[in-house]
């Protein structure tokens, strides 16, 4: 048994050496630069980048070879994060990877990402538009270079609301209307009324008015919750943390913080026009007459469900005399190893990261993949005149909020937990217990920010 | 042939003695003896011995994932933290909820579903299959097709609840049903394995001794109270220890089917650490909450080994 021990301790010792010298080993790094990204190889994203890689180096045969590797992400990007992660601990990090937008600050603090802007060609930041600059942006300095944007409008059921009155069906905008959150209520509480009473086929399946995608909060994707509801605190003069990424108490429980949630939740007041635990793909599937849609479900609407004819709007204003950025934006962006000290390659390594998300990639990647472009000249290729009508319009609008209302999300070291925090313990707490009153609302963000308060503690020594 | 046994046995013990005390094994025996445990030995210094040794000193420190060369020594902060912590605080009373529930429960759907196949009637090997196959599935894939099923608007549950005329339930998304909801999913997705070891049990008992107890006048209750359960008894030991023991570390049904919501109300020691770890980075106060829980397992473990021990004692 003594020697079992002496054995084990043995191994013990062994490989913490093995662990120790493993650390900074640069191998044959050299001749070659290496890309790790969240995009599954079969994906339409991860083939994109596969073939500008390939274009790359094609047109540089004299430079380090680029490799590619897919890690495939799941749910919020475990699996994919864990093993970037495990890279960090390791000291193996590769030259380029791929962030979310949101935890580029927490990568940028502890400094495993390095700056970009000192080694940028002259005037390319300035080619992507300003809420990637935002989103990649830590103290001034520039750290991601968003491949990506994003968008959230709301999409109506035609279908629906043709068999509506002709009063209720005035509520709607159009394409190019503003709106307010009040009237997006208003109406869907008129929907509600007259589906409840209505025989008419369009309302066959009809479970609730709005389809809010919060089924991802419950499901442990909270971003999803985050991302799409933060919005309603911009539109408010609020927000979630104060500009210096690490201040909630007086910014996240402010009143006009509380004024916005409290008309958020009367998506919930009974009869709920909303609910937490939605059916799948609800408004897909005709089961809602309105929908808080994310941009991908454009193409998923054309693409799987031919019969949906949907109409899109632009995403409501909380306050109708708000007149800042209030759209969600945002998405993956590329960033680079900050232990790498060599300029050269650092040099080298952004050339790269250049290639991958210039104006030309924008516009590949969105005929790819139909990812909304990063870069000002790229924005005229979203094509709003096909056979598509639907398509159309879609696109007509969050092309208009790409390039006149998105608005980057907070820029903060502790995001994942104030994300996590705002999605779970306010917006999902709302819908759950069908909170309306404005004392209880104020209850959750205090306890919320308080939290938080505490987990930002560690930012700020 | 008894004797023949035992002859063999005091050959075999005079021969490890001899060996023992003289310490005469070849030099080539004790490198195969070497040889053979190396590899066990480096899979469980790996995983085992390795991981508790770091998560001890890990514990004591601030160690943030994002900058594992900058932690420094903490002392009794993160323990300090934990006694403050009532999310902590929830997740632990969410576990025992669920251990104190689950045991029992799933035992005894076992036990029962193990009665039934022991009968012989025909297509019991098809109710055998049947019983059985959640405990093969994957418990993310039953986490999965059980949130569907129990979805409030568009679930089977509901929908078979409203036939018989019982309002739609909101099941996992409201935090006075979630725990037993998940509870209830648990037991079902676990008795499975266990019935096959009850079963087992139960082949072992002799059926003489339900004929005497019969002869004797013993009825149906009589004989399951008075023989049955008797004879189990060391099988039901063994699943209580391990049934526990694995209830303890719940975390894929809440981490899949609520998120460890709504309100916190399922979420358990293990989401807990993973998500302190992991999502938020904290490696430091993760290890420091791993450390003390490992140690009430400990207890937890070596408590109901004596129990049951001194039980058999006695």
């Amino acid at each position: 048994m003594k020697k079992i021990f002496l054995l084990m301790a043995a191994l013990v010792l062994a490989l913490s050496l093995a662990a120790c010298s493993s650390k900074g080993g640069d191998g044959d790094k050299a001749g070659k630069l290496t890309i790790w990204t969240q995009a599954a190889a079969d994906h339409p994203e991860g083939k994109m980048f596969a073939d500008r890689v390939k274009e790359y180096n094609k047109e540089h045969p004299d430079g380090p070879k680029v490799e590619i590797q897919n890690i495939t992400r799941a749910g919020a990007g475990s699996g994919y994060i864990d093993k970037l992660n495990a890279a960090i601990t390791a000291n193996d990090m590769p030259d380029i990877f791929t962030l979310d937008g949101p935890d580029i600050a927490a990568y940028a603090d502890s400094g495993v990402i390095g700056g970009v802007d000192p080694y940028l060609s002259d005037g390319f930041e300035k080619g992507f538009t300003q809420a990637i600059i935002d989103q990649g942006t830590v103290d001034g300095k520039l750290y991601g270079m968003g491949y990506s944007d994003s968008g959230v409008a709301i999409m109506y059921n035609e279908d629906m609301i043709n068999a509506l009155p002709d009063d209720i069906k005035a509520l709607i905008p159009s394409k190019d209307q503003d709106w307010t959150w009040d009237q997006f209520v208003t109406l869907a509480r008129k929907i509600d009324e007259f589906a409840k009473k209505s025989n008419d086929p369009a309302f066959a399946k009809y479970e609730t008015a709005v389809s809010t995608l919060l089924t991802d909060v419950s499901n442990g994707v909270y971003e999803t919750g985050t991302y799409f509801y933060t919005p309603i605190l911009w539109g408010n003069g609020a927000n979630i943390v104060d500009e210096d990424g690490l201040t909630v108490d007086g910014v996240f429980n402010s009143s006009k913080s509380v004024e916005a949630l409290t008309k958020y939740a009367q998506l919930f007041k009974e009869p709920a026009l909303a609910t937490a635990s939605e059916s799948e793909k609800a408004f897909h599937s005709g089961k809602t007459a309105l929908s808080v849609s994310g941009f991908w479900y454009v193409n998923e609407l054309i693409n799987n469900y031919p019969d949906l004819k949907f109409r899109t709007v632009r995403y409501p204003k909380m306050s109708e005399n708000y007149d800042g950025l209030y759209t969600p934006s945002g998405s993956w962006a590329f960033v680079r190893n900050g232990q790498e000290k060599d300029e050269k390659r650092i040099k080298q390594v952004v050339e790269v990261m250049e290639w991958l998300t210039n104006d030309e990639a924008a516009k590949e990647y969105y005929h790819k993949n139909g990812s909304i472009p990063t870069r000002i000249n790229s924005i005229s290729e979203i094509d709003t005149n096909t056979d598509n009508l639907y398509h159309n319009e879609a696109w007509s609008v969050l092309k208009y909020q790409v390039e006149n209302t998105n608005k980057a999300r907070p820029v903060s070291p502790g995001y994942p937990y104030l994300s996590e925090t705002f999605a779970k313990d306010v917006l999902l707490k709302i819908a759950q217990n069908k909170t309306t009153d404005s004392a209880t609302i104020k209850k959750y963000v205090d306890d919320a920010a308080k939290k938080i308060d505490k987990e930002l503690e560690k930012y700020r020594k | 042939m008894k004797k023949l046994k035992l002859s063999r046995f005091v050959q075999v013990r005079n021969t490890t003695e001899h060996y023992r005390q003289s310490n005469h094994y070849k030099k080539g025996e004790v490198a195969a003896a070497y040889g053979f445990l190396i590899p066990a030995l480096v899979l469980a210094t790996l995983f085992i011995v390795l991981p508790i040794i770091l998560a001890f000193t890990y514990g004591f420190t601030d160690y943030y994932l994002l900058k594992p060369d900058a932690k420094q020594f903490t002392g009794m902060e993160n323990f300090k933290r934990m006694l403050t912590d009532d999310v902590l605080r929830q997740s632990f009373l969410n576990t025992i909820k669920f251990v104190v529930l689950v045991v029992p429960l799933q035992l005894a759907m076992a036990l029962g579903l193990a009665l039934i196949v022991n009968k012989k009637f025909k297509g019991v090997g098809l109710f055998r299959t049947a019983y059985f196959s959640p405990a093969v599935l994957s418990l993310v894939v039953i986490s999965i097709l059980w949130t569907v099923m129990l979805n409030p608007t568009s679930g089977l549950i509901n929908e078979m609840l409203a036939n018989i005329g019982i309002s739609k339930q909101p099941f996992l998304t409201s935090s006075s049903q979630a725990m037993y909801t998940i509870v209830v999913i648990s037991a079902w997705s676990g008795c499975g394995y266990q019935m096959m070891i009850f079963l087992a049990g139960l082949k072992n008992i002799d059926n003489q001794i339900y004929e005497a107890a019969e002869i004797d006048g013993a009825n149906g209750l009589q004989k399951f109270l008075y023989i049955t359960i008797p004879s189990l008894k060391p099988i039901t030991m063994f699943l209580v220890i391990t049934t526990t023991i694995q209830a303890f570390k719940l975390i894929v049904q809440p981490m899949v089917m609520t998120g460890g919501g709504p309100d916190y109300s399922t979420m358990t020691i293990l989401q807990y650490i993973y998500e302190y770890g992991f999502r938020h980075r904290n490696v430091g106060y993760a290890s420091a909450i791993t450390l003390v829980f490992t140690v009430f397992l400990i207890i937890v473990s070596i408590g109901i080994k004596r129990l049951f021990g001194e039980e058999k004692a006695a």
